[in-house]
């Protein structure tokens, strides 16, 4: 999966969803997370909302692990291309079409 | 199971409903946001009669654990029969409040629960008879519901359950 406009608007979505969660039930995402089955706190938000907050934090959850991901590979990548400029790759097409002296030279 | 198999089941029982002319209808139906086809999903769609009563059913799938993250399975659900007092910016029914439900069954942080008679977060252990809270499915609530509307039955005699003593208000 790569992170598209859609994603992109998803993910804006997921963060307002939880965001007003947080504000009309007066509880942050980590006390929510740290409230145990039966929690009093609980009895007072809605059940439905319950259910948008907890569909909103998987969406945050997985494209942000992509996000995450995609700036890892980025990073190798960069890292790839710095190293290909400091050890270029031998073109082995062009290596059997030369001399063994120009073999010598390039070693 | 799929979202696309869900989502066939999900259209096809939606399709062969019959409700009166003035009942309204209002949701997303079932939608995946992510990935297409994939989960998670989220079902949430109501059906609100001409006589201020209203069905809301919601539920949540989440993927399975690798193998079978392609796979859903249903985490919560809320499944609500009562008169319409709030609704949401979108149109859709608020839970209702204890005195103007007619049932609610649910599966949240609170874990398999019913909220029937007045009484509220009624678990499984507190329940007699057949009705096993987790594993209603939507369409079974909504087809109970039209029972109840059309046949004037009780909620206990169309999922066959009873509330201990304990239970009882």
């Amino acid at each position: 999966m790569t992170i598209n406009s859609q994603n992109a608007a998803t993910l804006r979505e997921a963060r307002s969803t939880v965001a007003e969660f947080e504000r009309v039930s007066g509880l942050t995402t980590e006390e929510m997370l740290s409230c145990a089955e039966g929690d009093e706190r609980l009895s007072k938000i809605d059940p439905f909302d319950l259910m948008d907050w907890h569909y909103a934090l998987d969406q945050i959850t997985a494209l942000s692990n992509v996000l995450d991901i995609m700036e890892a590979a980025a990073s190798i990548e960069a890292k790839q291309r710095s190293c290909a400029f400091r050890y270029p790759r031998t073109n082995k097409r062009e290596l059997t079409n030369t001399t063994e002296g120009e073999l010598l030279l390039v070693a | 199971m799929l979202f696309k198999d869900y989502k066939a089941n999900f259209e096809a029982k939606r399709a062969a409903l019959k409700f009166q002319a003035d009942t309204t209808f209002r949701g997303i139906g079932c939608e995946t946001k992510m990935r297409p086809d994939m989960p998670p999903w989220m079902t949430d769609w109501a059906i609100l009669y001409s006589d201020g009563m209203y069905t809301r059913v919601k539920e949540y799938y989440r993927s399975k654990l690798h193998p079978f993250y392609d796979q859903g399975e249903r985490v919560q659900f809320g499944f609500q029969y009562g008169a319409t007092t709030t609704v949401d910016d979108k149109g859709m029914p608020r839970t209702a409040s204890d005195r103007d439900t007619i049932i609610r069954i649910d599966r949240d942080k609170f874990g398999p629960h019913l909220n029937y008679g007045g009484r509220n977060h009624i678990p499984q252990k507190d329940i007699e008879g057949k009705l096993v809270i987790n594993d209603v499915e939507l369409f079974e609530f909504i087809e109970a519901v039209e029972t109840h509307r059309q046949s004037g039955c009780s909620m206990e005699d169309i999922f066959f359950f009873s509330l201990k003593k304990a239970a009882r208000r």
